[in-house]
């Protein structure tokens, strides 16, 4: 049976804890091509870390580095709770689903599928993680969405069940890979409101996204990445030239009230 | 009056018709748990593969174990053994990038089933109809298979049961479960290797060219009609035991062979669903425009 971790003290906003994760020169080849060149970044408690670069940098492939979905090349992942000493609690939120286009099952079980372990789930446990999983397809405003199957819903709302399937289980590390695109102006509120919560919670979070403004409002710290680590630093550091030199092109003109940019 | 006609009364005079719908039973449990997994994690060709493949290792375990004609202990469990191998060969070939993983099983299972054929040729004192292998003998059935049957859907539900959560997970989404810290791995190797006992124990009920329907048509009835995955391993479980019920006793009532009769039952509950499914969205579609 599962019994929730301790929640940590709520921590001020911008005030993060210790590491949670320490991501150690890691490299990686695949297919004979250079994904990632000698990474090195931390993750602390509570920290809300934003990971931008342009496409083919590789940050989608240190998510799954970090989650140990593909092994580095070289280098080292090494977590650190400051519970257990081990793995923390986990949510990762993909960029997209994997489901086959018939997959029949409906987006409360996918829901309901974030609680982690093997064992069943009967008796007055299921009936309160029923509940539970209820409440977090409202939080992420799906609640009307709970019966219907999961590949019948569209790409935002899928995005949006993945990342209530995230929260379920409590994680004390939330790993995101690109939570807004495709979501309408409505969900990405949600989904930045849910993120605001969450990093006062105490949950640490690393946001992969191309939505530059959204990063700079939410992220205490932003690293760059590029195969190799461009630049990383404090959000309010980050400049036009930093992301011009990573991005090989210029970014105008880009409203962080309205989260719009447009690339000349 | 209906037991009188379908001469189901015969069922519990004859120890041989007994065996042979515990082994029909048995089976078809077995069955119905593995088959959603199989439809959902889109091994259906592989587990045909396998099927090909269980006939070239109860070869081999009959040249090299039985004198007689009839494979024992030690036949089923080289059949298992090279089934389990040609499994591994699949995985290995598909893991090449510039190969697809049907290819692979194509390949495999090819060469599996030729070399079967092969060593039957070999035996000049094989006397047992082929046709006994690739149809099914379930009248043939005996009580060491019974048990063996028996064993397998004990190991299959306590399994299932045991990893019902992973199970779910897994067949979403690999990559997500294994990032949720799922053995993604031991399940993929695990249900391999379960497939590949099923279809070799399945060999004489069945037959090793139908075995394959039995692992595909109640996972396949199950997705079309719910959408709790619960419910969709009963309503497999339930599907293959009725067709499997049914096809023995149109079997027993007319001279229709119990291995086709079983899984023509099945295919027939398959397109029924089918059909009523359509029906329900089309019902369900007008009457949302009529308001």
């Amino acid at each position: 049976m599962n019994t929730p971790a301790p929640q940590p003290a709520a921590f001020p906003a911008g005030l993060a804890g210790p590491p949670l994760l320490s991501v150690n020169r890691v490299g990686l080849t695949l297919s004979q091509r250079c994904i990632l060149r000698d990474i090195s970044l931390e993750l602390k408690t509570a920290e809300f870390l934003g990971l931008i670069g342009p496409n083919g940098g590789g940050k989608t492939s240190l998510l799954r580095v970090i989650l140990g979905i593909l092994a580095p090349t070289s280098g080292t992942v090494v977590w650190h709770d400051p519970v257990t000493g081990g793995k923390p609690g986990i949510g990762y939120v993909p960029q997209r689903s994997a489901a086959d286009r018939n997959y029949p099952l409906r987006t409360l079980e996918i829901v309901m599928q974030g609680i982690q372990g093997a064992w069943p789930l009967s008796g007055a446990r299921g009936r309160q993680l029923h509940e539970q999983a209820r409440m977090m397809l409202q939080r992420v405003g799906l609640e009307t969405e709970g019966d219907t199957p999961f590949v019948v819903l569209s790409g935002g709302q899928q995005r949006r069940a993945l990342l209530a399937r995230a929260l379920m289980d409590d994680p004390k590390v939330l790993l995101i890979d690109e939570p807004t695109a495709g979501v309408d102006a409505q969900g990405q509120d949600q989904i930045c409101s849910i993120l605001r919560d969450l990093t006062r919670q105490g949950v640490a979070i690393l946001l992969v996204s191309h939505d530059i403004p959204l990063v700079k409002e939410y992220a205490d710290r932003i690293a760059c990445l590029s195969v190799t680590m461009h630049w990383h630093g404090a959000a309010n550091e980050l400049t036009d030239e930093i992301i011009h030199e990573a991005y090989r092109c210029e970014l105008e003109n880009y409203d962080a009230s309205t989260h719009r940019k447009h690339v000349q | 009056m209906m037991g009188g006609y379908l001469q189901l009364d015969s069922f519990w005079h004859y120890g041989f018709l007994e065996r042979a719908l515990a082994a029909g039973l048995l089976m078809s449990v077995a069955c119905g748990i593995l088959s959603p997994f199989v439809v959902l994690r889109r091994l259906s060709f592989a587990a045909d593969g396998l099927a090909h493949a269980s006939i070239g290792g109860l070869a081999v375990g009959l040249v090299l174990f039985e004198t007689g004609s009839t494979p024992g202990l030690a036949s089923y469990l080289a059949s298992f053994v090279f089934t389990c191998g040609v499994g591994l060969a699949i995985a290995y070939f598909s893991s090449e990038e510039r190969l697809a993983s049907d290819t692979a099983v194509g390949a495999c299972f090819v060469a599996a089933f030729a070399l079967g054929i092969v060593m039957l040729s070999w035996r000049h004192r094989y006397t047992a109809n082929l046709e006994d292998f690739l149809f099914g003998s379930i009248l043939a059935v005996n009580a060491l298979e019974c048990r063996l049957l028996l064993g397998l859907a004990a190991v299959i539900a306590l399994g299932c049961f045991a990893g019902w959560r992973w199970l779910g997970a897994w067949t979403f989404d690999e990559e997500l479960a294994q990032a949720s810290g799922v053995p993604t791995r031991l399940l993929r190797y695990g249900l391999l290797l379960v497939v590949a006992a099923t279809v070799v124990l399945s060999i004489k009920v069945v037959g090793a060219l139908l075995v394959t329907a039995m692992l595909i048509l109640p996972g396949a009835i199950g997705t079309l009609s719910a959408r709790r995955l619960v419910m969709i391993v009963v309503l497999s479980i339930t599907a293959a035991v009725a067709g499997t019920v049914a096809g023995m006793v149109l079997s027993n009532t007319t001279d229709v062979p119990p291995g086709p009769g079983i899984v023509l039952n099945v295919f027939l509950l398959f397109v029924a669903v089918f059909f009523l499914q359509k029906f329900r969205v089309h019902h369900r579609h007008a009457k949302d425009e009529r308001g």
